[in-house]
């Protein structure tokens, strides 16, 4: 009940900040969007739910905190879906994670996308909700994987924009997670650090930090993951995500389809020991095992965020 | 506060950068999907990026398209075994992932493209079909369909240790409306 009070003073924070004109955010609307994020449930460590273990959730039950839903698998849902959607919302907290609401494209939102996004929203009434700092469509193709953008102002002015759609229609607090760089440009303007940080002063946006890809990215292009923690703003990174990923002819890949590796565990505990979290959410999506076999790593993940509460 | 021209102009270029860019990952170009493109040719518009990234980009997402189809068509992936991605990556060269939807189309169309290249083993036309109107099932929201199969199918892909289906005639009926006409059936065999 707290935690729905809570959530409800979020969502009015978030709608007075959307009824303002265009342009950056003053700075009063950055300390009450920083403050809005802060005061959003702490909900621990959870899953990124599956359909294959849907079965087996309830007898982890005590393990998972809260799950991760991707949004999509659930636009227009068959019976089943929906079924299977109300028993989800029936028994844990759910956060909507989108995977196409493509925020970085120059062409805008995807009208249809939104609405059914919304209407996920609408439904599960979560406490937040997230996509990715990407563009998956372009000129009418559905690219259909994540595709990074420059960090440009360019892109800055896209997002911003976009943002503004979306959060004309979403009303809960959105989070913003960071890709694997699987493309540079030679437009970039700004380091990891700075782009994440302008999109955050621009838009009442929160961040969800992938602990995986910010180290995938440090190794393949060499820079440390801690310095651009370090220049984050610390205060919008409300949940992080971490899984294994895969070294393949000579670079990191966020493979999502093994256990997580102990360099990855050691920036989680690093990254969780500079920064105070809402939620961690493990996202395995390929070659996902029974969910017994995941749960030791839930188990760490808590004790670990258990400690950096303490 | 309205863009200026230089923030128009900057966005613009992005738009056609981001659309070559979709296009060089998906094989697609403006003449296949159909749409007139600024971005088609331009090769301006992705210099300085290295190519070998988008070489892997591309790479990443057909390997994906190869794990969603497989998924999507368990039977039809047990069948070919080892011979699942190469069949898919020859259907991939002239099927182009695009559009809402696009994971279950590829699935739709995989199978069509199948059905018109592969005959053996004798349970491979019956697998299809049954795995084609399935995907059919879970993508429209209006959909009725009766077919008749040779071998039961449906029981053979739920059950892993089982070599080969049983050869028994089925009728399938798959019927599904709106979820505002309550009726939703996927028929078990009858």
């Amino acid at each position: 009940m707290v935690a729905a009070a809570v959530a409800d003073v979020v969502v009015a924070v978030a709608v007075a900040a959307n009824s303002t004109s265009p342009g950056s955010m003053s700075d009063h609307q950055g300390h009450q969007a920083a403050e809005a994020y802060v005061s959003l449930p702490s909900y621990g460590v959870g899953l990124g739910f599956r359909p294959v273990h849907r079965e087996e959730l309830f007898s982890h039950r005590k393990s998972i905190d809260f799950l991760e839903i991707i949004a999509d698998h659930y636009f227009d849902p068959s019976p089943p879906k929906q079924a299977e959607l109300e028993l989800l919302q029936a028994n844990f907290p759910l956060i909507p994670h989108g995977l196409a609401l493509s925020i970085g494209s120059a062409e805008g939102i995807d009208a249809r996308y939104l609405s059914k996004f919304r209407s996920i929203v609408e439904q599960v009434r979560p406490a937040w909700c997230s996509d990715h700092i990407a563009f998956t469509r372009a000129g009418g193709i559905d690219i259909g994987h994540l595709t990074p953008v420059p960090k440009s102002r360019a892109s800055l002015d896209v997002i911003r924009d976009n943002l503004r759609r979306v959060q004309d229609v979403i009303h809960v607090p959105i989070i913003l997670e960071n890709i694997t760089e699987s493309i540079r440009y030679p437009e970039d303007e700004f380091s990891d650090a700075e782009f994440l940080g302008r999109i955050c002063d621009d838009n009442q946006v929160g961040l969800l930090l992938d602990v995986t890809n910010l180290y995938i990215n440090s190794v393949n292009h060499r820079f440390d993951p801690l310095e651009v923690v370090q220049r984050l703003p610390r205060d919008r990174i409300v949940q992080l995500h971490f899984v294994g990923g895969r070294f393949e002819e000579g670079l990191w890949v966020d493979s999502h389809d093994c256990a997580t590796q102990d360099e990855i565990w050691q920036l989680l505990e690093a990254v969780l020991a500079m920064i105070s979290v809402k939620g961690i959410i493990l996202e395995r999506d390929e070659r996902i095992p029974p969910l017994a076999e995941l749960i030791p790593e839930l188990d760490r993940a808590r004790s670990i965020f258990l400690a950096s509460k303490s | 506060m309205t863009p200026s021209r230089d923030q128009d102009s900057c966005r613009d270029r992005l738009a056609l950068q981001q659309r070559a860019l979709a296009e060089s990952l998906t094989g697609l170009t403006g003449n296949k999907t159909g749409v007139a493109s600024n971005a088609n040719g331009d090769a301006s518009l992705l210099s300085g990026i290295d190519p070998a990234e988008i070489a892997r980009s591309a790479e990443t997402l057909i390997r994906k398209r190869i794990a969603q189809t497989r998924s999507a068509l368990p039977g039809t992936a047990r069948i070919l075994g080892s011979d699942f991605p190469g069949a898919f990556r020859e259907f991939a060269e002239e099927h182009f992932f695009h559009g809402t939807d696009a994971i279950w189309r590829d699935a739709i169309e995989f199978t069509r493209w199948l059905r018109s290249r592969r005959a053996e083993p004798a349970w491979l036309s019956d697998t299809l079909r049954w795995e084609y109107e399935r995907c059919m099932w879970e993508t429209h929201r209006y959909y009725l369909s009766c077919f008749r199969m040779k071998f039961a199918v449906p029981a053979w892909i739920s059950r892993i240790d089982q070599p080969s289906p049983e050869r028994r005639v089925q009728w399938i009926l798959v019927w599904r409306c709106d979820r505002k006409g309550r009726i939703d059936i996927f028929s078990p065999p009858f």
